[in-house]
């Protein structure tokens, strides 16, 4: 994490602000269209979730997590629209998307963008190449195959593939140190 | 649950969180946090499927795919310009279109591979004086007789022992002699659409440019229809006889209710099935069956059927009044919109047929809103002449 953002929200300047939707805005768009198929409308609703976010900072103040606190104001601007809409486009999105007035669900779909960030964001540290065979690699095709795929050997994957998990690994417990630190400094 | 307490699961989930990433990604726990996840593990269905839900990696690459592209930085900048907007006092009205459903909206995004700079925005005047007028709700039944019904006004008229009422949503002629089948024609005019009833029940409508042949009543055995175009079904359900959709690439048989088929001359054949089931049999004899989702499409020259799973709003949003494009080559786009709007396209530069864009709009409005907007964001120019339009790269 190059950029530290102080968790007193009601400090941030402007320059706090796009740092944080530069990092995070990936995140909150999977997360959004747990609740929204349309994909198009998602950006619409995540930048009036940033103002409101952004308008709010006094108020708001302190957090441990700014991006959990965003991810609790996004779900409430998603929940809010839901009551505009007619009963048939809301049983529809039922279908696809998720009750944004579901509390188990929203945690749990918090829990797993959570979960993915910091997946994705280990393994975009890596070198591409690691970065192609790890994902392979997790998505358990056979060495033969993603030897293939790369125009490898297979002795280079299982090279390549250990290097990496484990210096995914260092930076996932880097993660964990900052969470740490984090937690120090309430 | 307050705000607090939510802000408090929401620690425990965070570590929980580097937990479940580290198993995923091989790390090596302490004997503690080991039984901590075995144990969250252990607590529910609920848990164990979240789990399976991170280890597909779904969200991952999502997440790994945007940020490649560059979408922080521009929600980032794209905020920086709203917020300056809001500070200088000006209104920013964002009307949303969610789910398909409401109001018409152009909301942007310019695909794979193109850099997008938001400060850049250049106006355009090309497109601003002429208009291309959209497409009305325009029909003609051609009867059995050889009589042409327009079934677009709003009088209803009576012919023979045929009866249609018309003002948008249309009764099936009832022809009740008829021994041999008596088959009708309805023909959609490029510009035009249609909603019919058949007799069975069955509602279909028709987009552009397309044109639907059926008996005024159907056989016992099955329920036969023959389509040029494109169409979109809603089957009763008839367990005696089957529904049938004529095409000249091959027949289209109904289990199930709702699907929409595109078999326009020049373009492969598409169909896609929304709900129940359908199975495509060619001429010679392949069968293929759809399940939800599917999309189907064939190239008779060459013989292959490629099904793919497949975001059914794309194929059916023209039912809802909307056009909805996601990440489409501009070529398909605009032969969409032709079809629709009644002009021709030709593109002085080839090359950007292949360019990816997005965009939505409600088809009863004047289509240069949405070209407007990809001159503004794709860097094209767009010229209406006449019925024509001719599509170049913008020259800086």
């Amino acid at each position: 994490m190059e950029f530290k953002l102080p968790s007193d929200i009601s400090t941030w300047d402007d320059k706090c602000m796009q740092a944080f939707i530069e990092e995070n805005a990936a995140v909150f768009r999977t997360f959004a269209l747990r609740y929204m198929d349309d994909a198009d409308a998602v950006d619409d609703v995540l930048q009036e979730a940033y103002m409101r976010f952004w308008l709010r900072r006094a108020q708001i103040g302190e957090v441990a997590s700014p991006r959990n606190y965003f991810f609790s104001v996004l779900k409430n601007i998603i929940a809010d629209k839901r009551d505009y809409f007619s009963r048939s486009d809301a049983e529809r999105v039922g279908e696809q998307g998720v009750d944004a007035s579901d509390e188990g669900a929203f945690v749990s779909n918090m829990l797993e963008a959570e979960t993915s960030r910091l997946i994705a964001h280990a393994i975009e540290q890596l070198s591409p190449q690691s970065r192609q065979v790890i994902l392979m690699t997790l998505e358990e095709e056979r060495m033969q195959d993603i030897a293939d795929a790369l125009g490898i050997t297979v002795n280079t994957v299982k090279t390549v593939k250990y290097r990496a998990l484990k210096r995914l690994s260092q930076l996932l417990s880097r993660e964990d140190f900052h969470f740490l630190l984090l937690l120090c400094h309430l | 649950m307050t705000m607090q307490n939510q802000i408090d699961s929401m620690e425990t989930s965070d570590h929980l969180a580097h937990l479940l990433a580290g198993s995923v990604l091989g790390q090596e726990f302490s004997e503690e946090d080991r039984r901590r996840l075995e144990g969250w593990l252990a607590e529910s269905e609920e848990h164990r499927a979240l789990f399976r839900r991170v280890k597909s990696l779904e969200m991952v690459r999502d997440i790994i795919h945007l940020n490649k592209e560059g979408y922080g930085g521009k929600m980032a900048a794209r905020f920086r310009q709203e917020r300056r907007k809001q500070e200088r006092g000006r209104l920013v009205r964002r009307w949303i279109g969610w789910c398909g459903g409401a109001a018409a909206l152009v909301a942007l995004a310019v695909g794979i591979g193109r850099t997008l700079s938001v400060d850049s925005v250049v106006p355009s005047v090309s497109v601003a004086e002429q208009v291309i007028v959209p497409g009305e709700a325009r029909a003609v039944l051609t009867l059995a007789g050889g009589q042409r019904v327009d079934v677009s006004c709003t009088e209803a008229t009576e012919e023979g022992d045929i009866f249609v009422d018309v003002a948008g949503k249309r009764v099936a002629p009832t022809a009740v002699k008829a021994a041999d089948t008596v088959w009708h024609t309805l023909t959609v005019p490029a510009g035009g659409e249609f909603q019919y009833t058949l007799s069975d029940g069955t509602q279909v409508w028709l987009n552009s440019d397309s044109e639907l042949r059926f008996p005024a009543t159907f056989s016992e055995n099955e329920r036969r229809v023959a389509l040029r175009g494109e169409a979109f079904f809603d089957v009763k359900k008839d367990t005696c006889r089957q529904f049938v959709v004529a095409l000249p690439e091959g027949d289209i048989t109904v289990y199930g209710t709702r699907f929409v088929v595109a078999s326009y001359q020049g373009s492969a054949l598409s169909a896609v099935l929304v709900q129940g089931s359908i199975g495509f049999t060619t001429p010679a004899g392949r069968q293929v069956r759809l399940h939800p989702s599917d999309r189907m499409v064939y190239e008779s020259g060459s013989g292959d059927i490629r099904v793919e799973q497949v975001d059914t709003v794309l194929y059916t949003s023209w039912l809802k009044k909307m056009f909805v494009f996601r990440n489409q080559p501009l070529g398909e786009i605009m032969t969409t919109l032709s079809r629709w709007y009644d002009f021709d396209i030709i593109f002085a530069d080839g090359e950007l047929r292949d360019i990816r864009l997005s965009g939505r709009l409600n088809r009863y409005q004047d289509v240069g809103i949405l070209l407007r907007s990809y001159e503004e964001t794709a860097g094209i120019t767009f010229k209406i002449d006449g019925r024509n339009i001719v599509i170049s790269k913008k020259r800086r």
